[in-house]
């Protein structure tokens, strides 16, 4: 696999190099084919040499031969010739015939070099006096006296003589002597052959001496004529070859730098400028794409110019945008002061003591259902501006925490007595100046607070806590402001951060929340329907239901919790947890009837309501809120069906008034009236019987709760009550409970007629 | 004589066939110089009793040469014995022409004798008469012979192109004519290139062979002997119309030959060869000629 590594090292290929690689391609394959076609041509070349050769042999054999027959007829036709003979006859003017006479006859070839004639023994006819010695021998041989032709091969001066020695006769055949005959033996070659592959004045002796003819391939050498036309051919054909590689070769880099010109180049500016823009936050300028030749390549350019410059756009316009968000989401826009989030930023932030004043305002939200919404709307944006005012001068920062609650932030410490006059110049500003800035100066505007001292070692969650539990002991026991104090750890379900977070989740999700079950008990005996109560598991075991509901009332989860309430039920119903022929209670909050969609709220137990009873527990103190829209939210219930109860009838403030308008089936007697019955006959008995039978006159069943013992179950039917429910009969449980103890018989009742 | 073209023609092929068949050659040695010589000459035997005729050929040539060879068989067709010698020109049993450059050592005497012998082989022969029939020089030859002797068998000549071969108007020039005589007294016996007929300036030739003949065939020399022989024997004479020797010898030559007695015929458009269409005509007058020689005779 190493060879895999190496060779990724050098890839991706950059431009010059993909550039440089295919150049090297294109010159080894034009390389390539150019050597291949000069290979095949000088193969094919060579092999016509090799063939032309062998037909420069068989031409130079053939005219050798044809040469050879042309002298030895010529030497024949000389032993004929009478003028010849007449020598042998009569020799007195021998040497004048042989100087004078025979060089002009046309025996006498332009070849012919000499002739001398011999005897019949092979002397010489007639003795040379002072005359060198010639091409022909002085003295024939033995071979030479027969009819023969020789070879006589000069390489000094590259000559070659042919000697033919043939007979003379006399017509009737006498043996007169002899004639020897030399010849310019190369010039005969040339004189009387038409020669086409051999260049014979290339001829070359490479031997001496006198052979006999038949010797002559030992003694020349000659030059093969090449064929003209191939090998013109041959240059035309490489010639052209060259020229081509050169054609290809500069095509390919013509090619190579048009592509540099054309792509490279400008791929190279488009990358800088594009690096240039990325790191420029300014508007780019598209003068160094002026100089680009394509087209799409300049558009290219510019269009990542235009690009550059609208991202540079879209990102001041999108800070501009998150600063506003920023702010949007930081501000309080009904108050207009900072909201939680801001609180909460500037809490992580901040080091050393300080002051957190938690305010709330008391009856806000009677206030804001009383006069609407927008005049509360109106109060909250006067009080945003009062406390901004006040802070000013006060050096604190106000922030909106949630629906009544404002949060004072002061970097200083501050003793108790500084607090407590900060305290009462705020509350007495907002009583007196906020109504009457809203044109409500006859309502009365109360506000409490809950004061931490801040350091280190308290986070915001810390310090909210903590002020929350302070404010919370104000309100309960009706204090102006309260300091936080370990004193306060009753209200630790306040403090503890993360349990408050596992509520909220159960709460808005369903998580880990539960509805157990106590069963209404009819007056004989039989389950009229269960009462669901909410409880929360928290690490396997269950909440407090006042820890449950303390962090409810403090975070305003009534809605929620009521919602999550009546869709678990739903499916308690849909799973038949719930025995056929009875039904379930639910506890509705008020804020839910007065502030919630009701159809919305209770679209899911719809499905239900022909198969079960299901009754709507009110507790009794949403009486004295908006009364006719409550009436007119429990008309619309009834009308869908729901059977409607007043819960805890008789702790609050409600009146016989109220009951005889309230558009109610049952009213649940609360509990704290079950130790009248724990004796059946004083006065408290008497008068709760009176009483009962009132609700009874007005129409209303009776649900007595809070039984727990047998006397009290009895008593409680002395009384009439149409149904019980209390720990006599069950506790609430998890599952629900089928099975009730077995009800005594009640001794008659002695007042009774 | 045109009717019988055809005929004349199918004869001729005919004795194409059967001449070689017919033709021997016949040889004569001499003896020259104190070497042999050997002479030779075709033959071909006629119908005994009828004349022989002996055909003589030009300057340098041989029996072998087309007017000459046209003559024998015009004669041969005519039943007569026809020989045609080769003069030796002192090669022994010459068969080929010479060149000009070809060393000439032959006189005109040694011509003339030649031309004993074969007229003494033709009487051994049986041949009582003899028509000589001479082309060229062999006219001129033959007419210097029949001049020069008595008691021939000769009944008749017919000399066909006969021009003097020397004079001034000819080439033959006096300086080498001097020359050559001087270099014979001397007793320089060494050839010499001279002009002589159609060799201009490369006839290579003894002194003795040169005058020989430039000495003898002038025209007067024969005007001279055509005279004397006319006076003796039928002369006829066949001139090419056309022949350029006229130039240098003068057309009057023709009116010289009638003065002197002979008969000249004149092939109009014939060179000095009679070839082409003229050897027809040449051989018509022949035929004819050798009818009336013939016929004289008898």
């Amino acid at each position: 696999m190493s060879w895999k590594k190496s060779i990724s090292k050098f890839f991706p290929l950059p431009s010059m190099g993909w550039i440089g690689l295919i150049a090297l391609i294109n010159a080894l394959l034009i390389g390539g084919v150019i050597a291949w076609g000069f290979k095949d041509t000088n193969e094919l070349y060579e092999h016509h040499r090799t063939v032309l050769k062998e037909q420069a042999e068989a031409e130079l054999e053939s005219a050798m031969s044809h040469t050879r027959q042309i002298l030895e007829n010529n030497a024949r036709a000389l032993a004929d010739w009478e003028e010849l003979q007449q020598q042998f006859v009569d020799p007195s003017y021998y040497l004048f015939w042989l100087k004078q006479s025979l060089p002009t006859s046309l025996h006498w070839l332009p070849v012919t070099r000499e002739i001398i004639l011999y005897t019949p023994d092979g002397r010489p006819l007639r003795a040379f006096a002072n005359q060198q010695p010639g091409l022909l021998p002085e003295q024939l041989t033995g071979a030479q006296l027969h009819a023969s032709t020789w070879l006589r091969a000069d390489p000094v001066e590259n000559r070659l003589t042919a000697l033919i020695f043939a007979p003379v006769r006399s017509p009737n055949g006498q043996l007169l002597g002899h004639v020897g005959v030399a010849y310019d033996f190369v010039r005969a070659l040339m004189l009387y052959n038409t020669l086409r592959l051999i260049r014979l004045d290339r001829l070359r002796i490479i031997r001496d001496g006198l052979h006999p003819f038949e010797k002559w391939p030992s003694l020349v050498r000659v030059r093969v004529e090449a064929d003209p036309v191939a090998t013109e051919l041959l240059k035309l054909s490489q010639r052209m070859m060259a020229i081509l590689a050169i054609l290809l070769i500069g095509i390919s880099l013509f090619n190579l730098w048009l592509f540099n010109r054309l792509f490279f180049s400008p791929m190279q500016t488009i990358a800088a400028q594009f690096l240039q823009l990325h790191r420029s936050k300014e508007q780019a300028e598209q003068n160094a794409l002026a100089t680009m030749p394509v087209r799409e390549m300049r558009h290219l350019g510019r269009l990542l110019s235009l690009s550059h410059n609208r991202k540079l756009r879209m990102l001041e316009k999108l800070r501009k945008s998150e600063a506003h968000f920023r702010k949007l989401a930081l501000t309080d826009l009904t108050a207009l002061l900072p909201n939680r989030e801001a609180l909460k930023r500037v809490m992580e932030k901040r080091k050393g003591e300080g002051v957190l004043i938690l305010m709330d305002i008391l009856h806000f939200r009677a206030l804001n259902n009383t006069y609407g919404p927008i005049r509360g709307d109106q109060l909250l944006r006067e009080i945003g501006q009062t406390l901004r005012q006040l802070g000013a001068h006060q050096g604190f920062h106000a922030f909106r925490l949630s629906g009544d609650e404002f949060v004072l932030l002061l970097d200083a410490p501050k003793d108790e007595a500084e607090l407590r006059s900060l305290i009462n110049d705020l509350s007495r500003r907002v009583a007196e100046q906020v109504p009457q800035r809203i044109d409500l100066p006859h309502i009365q505007l109360r506000t409490v607070y809950g004061v931490t001292l801040l350091d280190d070692n308290c986070d915001f969650s810390c310090a909210l806590s903590r002020a929350n539990a302070a404010l919370g002991w104000s309100k309960e026991h009706n204090l102006p402001f309260t300091l936080y104090s370990s004193r306060l750890d009753d209200y630790a379900i306040l403090l503890d951060h993360e349990l408050v977070e596992h509520i909220i989740r159960g709460v808005e999700r369903g998580d880990h929340l539960l509805l157990y079950r106590q069963p209404v008990v009819n007056a004989d005996g039989a389950i009229a329907y269960y009462e669901l109560l909410v409880r929360m598991e928290r690490d396997e075991r269950i909440l407090n239901p006042a820890e449950l509901f303390k962090v409810v009332d403090r975070r305003h989860l009534h809605t929620q919790l009521d919602t999550t309430v009546i869709r678990k039920a739903a499916e308690l119903l849909a799973r038949e947890e719930i025995p056929a022929g009875t039904g379930v209670s639910i506890n509705l909050n008020v804020q839910t009837l007065m502030a919630g969609d009701l159809d919305r709220l209770t679209r899911p137990l719809l499905p239900f309501l022909g198969h079960y009873t299901i009754v709507l527990e009110i507790l009794e103190t949403a009486l004295i809120e908006e009364f006719d829209q409550l009436v007119r939210q429990l008309q619309t219930l009834r009308r869908h069906g729901f059977k409607i109860a007043l819960d805890d009838f008789g702790s609050g403030y409600s009146s016989l008034r109220y009951l005889t308008h309230l558009p109610a089936d049952t009213v649940k007697i609360d509990r704290s009236f079950s130790e009248v019955l724990k004796t059946g006959d004083s006065k408290e008995f008497l008068v709760m019987k009176k009483s009962l039978d009132a609700i009874h006159t007005a129409g209303y069943t009776i649900v007595f709760e809070g039984i727990e013992t047998e006397q009290m179950y009895c008593n409680a039917r002395k009384l009439g009550v149409e149904a019980m429910q209390g720990y006599y009969f069950s506790a609430p449980r998890a599952e629900t409970p089928t099975e009730l103890p077995e009800l005594p018989p009640c001794p008659p009742d002695a007042s009774s007629p | 004589m045109r009717a019988c073209l055809p005929g004349w023609l199918t004869g001729l092929v005919l004795c194409l066939v059967l001449l070689p068949a017919s033709a021997r050659t016949v040889t004569l040695t001499l003896e020259r110089n104190g070497h042999p010589l050997t002479l030779s000459a075709d033959y071909r035997p006629g119908e005994t009793g009828r004349p022989a005729v002996l055909i003589l050929h030009g300057f340098l040539t041989t029996n072998r040469f087309s007017t000459v060879r046209a003559m024998s068989e015009t004669a041969e067709e005519r039943g007569l014995t026809v020989l045609a010698p080769n003069l030796s020109y002192c090669y022994t049993h010459r068969r080929a022409p010479l060149q000009c450059t070809s060393l000439h050592r032959h006189t005109l005497q040694g011509d003339l004798q030649e031309l004993d012998h074969w007229i003494d082989w033709l009487k051994k022969q049986g041949h009582r008469q003899v028509i000589l029939v001479g082309h060229s020089s062999g006219s001129t030859l033959l007419l210097a012979w029949t001049a020069s002797r008595t008691q021939t068998p000769v009944h008749g000549l017919i000399l066909t192109s006969l021009f003097p071969l020397s004079g001034g108007r000819l080439g033959t020039r006096s300086e080498e004519i001097s020359l050559a005589r001087s270099l014979l007294k001397s007793g320089n016996p060494l050839p010499k290139k001279w002009h002589f007929l159609y060799c201009r300036g490369n006839y290579l030739a003894t002194p003795e062979s040169f005058l020989s003949y430039v000495e003898a065939l002038d025209r007067a020399h024969i005007l001279q002997w055509l005279k004397s022989v006319s006076q003796r024997l039928p002369v006829e004479i066949i001139m090419g119309g056309a022949d350029r020797r006229y130039a240098k010898a003068g057309r009057d030559l023709l009116d010289a030959y009638r003065q002197q007695g002979a008969r000249v015929i004149v092939i109009e458009g014939a060179s000095h060869f009679f070839d082409g269409e003229h050897e027809f005509e040449l051989q018509d007058h022949l035929d004819r000629l050798l009818n009336e020689l013939e016929k004289e005779h008898q």
